[in-house]
């Protein structure tokens, strides 16, 4: 087990910077997440943990100690890669018992070690049998069995489940999570999936464009996003942005508070205006209903937002009054920094429907 | 009723049969000319079948000259190369598929060009800097200029790139050296790769008549290729029956190692690529 410290780590690809000053501490026995969209630098910051791309600047530190010298295989990691890396012409058992071969354990040790590895990923029967031969689930599973059997410090996965088809992706979801509950080390997981995030990490961690947007729990990440980016990136449908100039039902004196957010599934609608929040008049132009919720395309004059019910489905064209309360808005700069306003709330004060409303 | 389908399959078989029969032919051809007495070889019209089977023209090719020891030579030379060869495309392929190393660029293209001389062009000076050496009448001539193959390693690093570079990621993360990495993930990915090349080399080398012919003046070290010229040159003209009975003795090694490596050869041809 350890920790994993990254300390102002740079990578430039040529002359394109791809990671810039990062900073990141991964807790001991963390469930560590890495989230951000396509080509924000997820694999790479992996990739230098494990030792396959060295680092420009800075330094990576394993329980206090300085790693960036030490080549791959000796770093303690075990990684498992999107498309799983089994090497095709071994089979299951020699794949597991490669990395085994090559650190010189002794043979009984090997085979036990597979025994009891195998047992716990469910591969007793297919031990030896080529991969090819193997479902997506199966090699996921001995692309686990692999790194596991090892018994490394820490786990580095990259998108691990992207080439699982739905059903099988949430089931081994469940089973990558037991399996940190009962290995106890640190997991670093890379996804591009919110969703996966959210639900497995105890931290995520989120990137964009080499940088760390926002590092903490998921509940937090949700109910207290740092900027506009992650506000953006947790949710579906993500958080309702407005300029606040296109919205003369909030009063400010706040100079700063130039952007307004609220999360669709944080709208109240009602037939008449409410009290104590942001009401804003609006006529639903579109819906679509997935069962479970239903989600509503709004526009106040010209505006559009979106708002998410699990009720039964309102119809085209009305028009009502889309409620927030105060403590569900969010403000932010005009550099999409999230600002805490809660101590001038007494500030904002809406007219809605021509109503002056006081909070 | 005859179907167009059949009558396309009749005529697809029909031209295999005679594109089968034209490339058989001459090997039937010098297999039945083995087998003849002297008197009928040279009878007009050709007769197909011998009156008797004279299978001691085998025996008399064979104590000719000391064939043994020419057998011996041609395997032991073959053998050898193909060894060398191998040992040296490995880590050469690999170096050019997967490392950044300055020169990288000139040196595989200076490969490249040692692919396209002849050793019609490179004999002389190899004999000269050969016998300066005193290395003349020894193996060395015959093995040493062929333990590098530019072919072999060019045909390789193609193969070798086809590899998945998280391959040899995962490997590394497994404290694989870097050797273990060549033999035990690469090589085997390339099989059907190295068994074509080995093929191709060992067949070179074992019917190759020139390069021996050049760089040995004694029995000790010719080859069998020589060794059968050599039966032309028996007084009182050419005894074809003789030098075909050598010939099949040249050739019988050959089929088989084909007929061991049959089914690896057809899956390099139709399993090109690495899944
Ligand atoms: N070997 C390389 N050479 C040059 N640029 C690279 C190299 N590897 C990655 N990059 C660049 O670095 C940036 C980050 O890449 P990275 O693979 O880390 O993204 P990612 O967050 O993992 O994206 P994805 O979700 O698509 O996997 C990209 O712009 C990519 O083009
Ligand atoms: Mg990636």
């Amino acid at each position: 087990m350890a920790a994993i410290e990254l300390k102002d780590v740079s990578k430039r690809f040529g002359n394109q910077t791809v990671i810039r000053n990062l900073n990141l501490w991964v807790e001991d026995g963390s469930f560590t997440v890495l989230v951000g969209p396509s080509g924000c630098g997820k694999s790479t910051t992996l990739r230098m943990i494990a030792g396959l791309e060295q680092v420009s600047d800075g330094e990576i530190r394993m329980n206090g100690d300085p790693i960036n010298h030490l080549p791959p295989g000796k770093r303690d990691v075990a990684m498992v890669f999107q498309n799983y890396a089994l090497y095709p012409t071994m089979t299951v058992r020699e794949n597991i018992e490669f990395g085994l071969k090559n650190k010189k354990v002794p043979k009984k040790e090997r085979q036990q070690l597979i025994e009891e590895i195998t047992a716990v990923v469910g591969l007793e029967a297919y031990l030896d049998r080529k991969p090819s031969t193997l479902s997506g689930g199966q090699r996921q599973r001995v692309a686990l069995a692999r790194a596991m059997v090892k018994k490394p410090k820490v786990f580095l996965m990259d998108e691990p489940l992207s080439n699982l088809d739905a059903k099988l992706r949430a089931q081994m979801r469940t089973e990558l999570i037991e399996l940190h509950k009962k290995l106890g080390t640190t997991f670093i997981y890379v996804t591009h999936d919110q969703v996966e995030a959210m639900s497995m990490g105890d931290k995520i961690v989120i990137m964009n464009e080499g940088e760390i947007q926002q590092a903490t729990e998921p509940m937090e990440i949700y109910q207290q996003p740092a900027n506009l980016f992650t506000a953006l990136f947790i949710g579906t449908p993500p958080m309702n942005i407005i300029e606040k100039d296109k919205i003369p039902q909030l009063h400010s004196h706040n100079k700063d508070i130039v952007y307004v957010g609220f999360r669709p599934e944080k709208v109240v609608l009602s037939n008449e205006p409410l009290e104590g929040g942001l009401t804003l008049p609006a006529e639903i132009v579109n819906r679509e209903i997935l069962g479970h919720e239903t989600i509503y395309q709004m526009e106040m004059s010209g505006i559009p937002f979106k708002v998410k019910h699990y009720d039964h489905p309102l119809e085209e064209g009305m028009r009502l009054f889309a409620y927030i309360a105060y403590k569900n808005l969010y403000f932010f700069d005009r550099e999409g920094r999230r600002m805490e306003v809660e101590e001038n709330k007494a500030d904002l004060q809406t007219v809605a429907g021509g109503v002056r409303v006081c909070p | 009723m005859i179907t167009v389908e059949k009558m396309l399959k009749i005529v697809e078989w029909t031209g295999l049969a005679v594109i089968t029969l034209i490339f058989v032919f001459p090997f039937i051809w010098m297999m039945i000319t083995a087998l003849k007495s002297l008197p009928e070889t040279v009878v007009f019209p050709p007769e197909w079948i011998p009156e008797t089977w004279m299978w001691s023209n085998f025996k008399v090719a064979w104590s000719s000259g000391p064939f043994l020891r020419y057998f011996f030579n041609s395997l032991f030379v073959a053998v050898a190369i193909l060894v060398l060869q191998i040992l040296t495309m490995v880590p050469a392929a690999y170096a050019f598929s997967r490392y950044q190393f300055p020169g990288r660029g000139f040196l595989f293209g200076l490969t490249m060009a040692a692919l396209m001389i002849p050793p019609q062009i490179t004999f002389l000076p190899v004999f000269l800097q050969m016998s300066e050496w005193g290395f003349i009448n020894s193996y060395i001539p015959l093995i040493l200029p062929y333990a590098a193959s530019a072919f072999g390693i060019f045909l390789l690093r193609q193969s070798f790139m086809q590899v998945p570079e998280e391959l040899i990621e995962a490997a590394r993360l497994d404290e694989a050296s870097e050797w273990r990495i060549m033999w035990r993930i690469m090589v085997p990915m390339a099989r059907p790769v190295l068994v074509t090349f080995g093929l191709f080399s060992f067949i070179y080398h074992w019917n190759d008549y020139f390069w021996p012919l050049v760089m040995t003046n004694s029995d000790a070290f010719r080859t069998l290729p020589i060794g059968i010229a050599m039966l032309k040159d028996a007084e009182g003209g050419i005894a074809w029956n003789i030098v075909m009975a050598g010939n099949m003795i040249l050739v019988i090694p050959i089929l088989i190692v084909f007929f061991v490596a049959q089914r690896q050869i057809i899956r390099a041809f139709v399993y090109s690529g690495v899944k």
